[in-house]
């Protein structure tokens, strides 16, 4: 195994607190299998990552913990084991290594997208950890460790404070009631913190970074009241949202140019 | 096989996997993506591109000398399009569920750039039988993509092969999970891409050159 560089130790420190949110919720057994999971999980991502390494030639990218702790820590309900492996082996090939290791969106969101959109009922119950009380002690949980990358530059903040004004915006503009409890719903925290706001797949200029919040956390909102399929949303509007970034970063160049 | 036949049946062959139409010129795309959710849709897509390309192949090269150059598109678009009709026609009288799960893709075959692309770079400089070849052999290398996509993702989507359970169903007591993401198009997308990325590991001289070189970049990609 690589040595885990300071990037990975500080990403993973501060994964750990809604990690442990998550295995309380799960339950004595539950908590065992979610660990056991994450072993899993981190052995077949090293393994894809060792793989490529050793075709191309280079050395192993960072990340896998944090990458392997995320997604883990987000994957919802139950977990159908067969299925968590396809999704982090998908993850991790199309989402990491066949871009050299430069990702254009973070791993666990493509693999955590795969898994949502294979198994959308049945095995992930996103339905019912939505409703779950412990919501807000999820979203509260990820609040110290996005302090903690924010601080050493993990982590986009103006992405996650743009996101919150997008979902503040769509909640005021549809009306609905208590629209306010989607800012904490299911997996908004952690979604908009650690995977709408990391680094390689927001935008990179800051006026940009504030649209591409604003457009995920628009998005969370209409997700959530017109797709039955996707009751969490937050995977899906990251995964859409991201898609935008690039073309966001445009717009500083597009102005300069014409100015 | 001797050595004459082989060069005569070449035209037939090469296309299959050495330049095939979909992972070497990434032709066809557009209806490998949208019939692929079962092998059933797949092999009846495959057996119509076949035998409009075959034909219009043939046809078009049995003309050739007679058609003016300013107007050949025009010419070669509407032999193929009396074709694709006839098929289209023939799958409405006789498979008739069969036709309404293609719904436009086989009337699409009229812009696929496969046959288009054999008519105006082979069917035109060459004799009919070699055209013929030529055609069937493109529409094999498409029909076995398509095939292998559509297998996989009604085995992985549903669990079946041409309607027939193959996995248990979790739902019924098995052990298998569907991934409904297969029954969805992005996911002939990353199969398709799989399967070029498959062949052309095999065969490296199939790998474009990278256009542009990023800066830092020292070891560049295969």
């Amino acid at each position: 195994m690589t040595r885990p560089g300071r990037g990975d130790v500080l990403s993973s420190l501060a994964l750990l607190p809604i990690l442990a949110v998550r295995l309380h919720a799960d339950g004595g057994n539950g908590a065992g299998q979610r660990l056991a999971l994450f072993a899993l999980v981190l052995m077949i991502a090293h393994g894809w990552a060792a793989l490529f390494a050793y075709h191309t030639k280079r050395p192993i990218g960072p990340g896998l913990i944090p990458y392997a702790l995320l997604f883990v820590a987000l994957l919802p309900g139950p977990v159908a084991w067969g299925g968590a492996v396809l999704a982090i082996s998908f993850g991790s090939v199309f989402g990491r290594e066949v871009f050299g290791g430069k990702a254009i969106l973070p791993p666990a969101l493509i693999a955590l997208a795969f898994a949502l959109f294979s198994f959308p009922k049945g095995n992930f119950e996103v339905l019912g950890l939505l409703s779950q009380p412990p919501d807000l002690v999820f979203a509260l949980s990820c609040l110290p460790g996005a302090a903690l990358l924010a601080w050493y530059g993990g982590l986009a903040w103006q992405v996650a404070a743009g996101a919150v004004l997008g979902t503040v915006a769509a909640g005021l503009a549809t009306g609905h009631p208590a629209w306010w409890t989607h800012l904490w719903m299911g997996t908004y925290a952690a979604g908009i913190l650690f995977l709408a706001a990391a680094p390689e797949g927001s935008a990179k200029t800051q006026g940009a970074r504030w649209l591409h919040g604003a457009i995920i956390g628009a998005l969370v909102v209409l997700i959530r009241f017109t797709n039955p399929e996707q009751p969490d949303g937050v995977v899906f509007a990251a995964l859409l949202g991201g898609l935008f970034a690039p073309l966001l970063d445009r717009i500083p160049v597009w102005r300069r140019t014409r100015a | 096989m001797n050595r004459r036949l082989e060069s005569r049946l070449q035209p037939a062959i090469e296309p299959i996997l050495v330049n095939n139409p979909v992972t070497l010129h990434v032709l066809g795309i557009c209806s490998a993506l949208a019939v692929t959710t079962s092998l059933a849709t797949s092999l009846v897509m495959s057996a119509a591109l076949i035998c409009v390309l075959t034909l219009s192949s043939g046809i078009i090269s049995l003309i050739r000398r007679h058609i003016p150059r300013s107007i050949r598109l025009i010419v070669q678009i509407t032999i193929i399009a009396s074709l694709v009709i006839v098929v289209d026609q023939l799958l409405q009288a006789y498979l008739f569920d069969m036709s309404k799960r293609l719904s436009v893709f086989v009337g699409l075959i009229v812009t696929n750039c496969i046959v288009l692309g054999r008519a105006e770079a082979f069917a035109m400089h060459n004799p009919p039988g070699a055209s013929l070849l030529d055609g069937l052999g493109n529409g094999l290398g498409y029909a076995w993509i398509l095939v292998a996509i559509g297998t996989v993702r009604e085995l992985l989507g549903k669990g079946t092969l041409l309607g027939a359970d193959v996995l248990a169903l979790a739902d019924n007591g098995g052990w298998f999970t569907p991934l409904e993401m297969m029954t969805l198009p992005p996911s002939a997308f990353f199969l398709l891409a799989l399967l070029v990325w498959g062949v052309r590991t095999i065969r490296r001289e199939q790998v474009e050159p990278v256009l542009v070189d990023e800066p830092g970049d020292k070891a560049a990609p295969r």
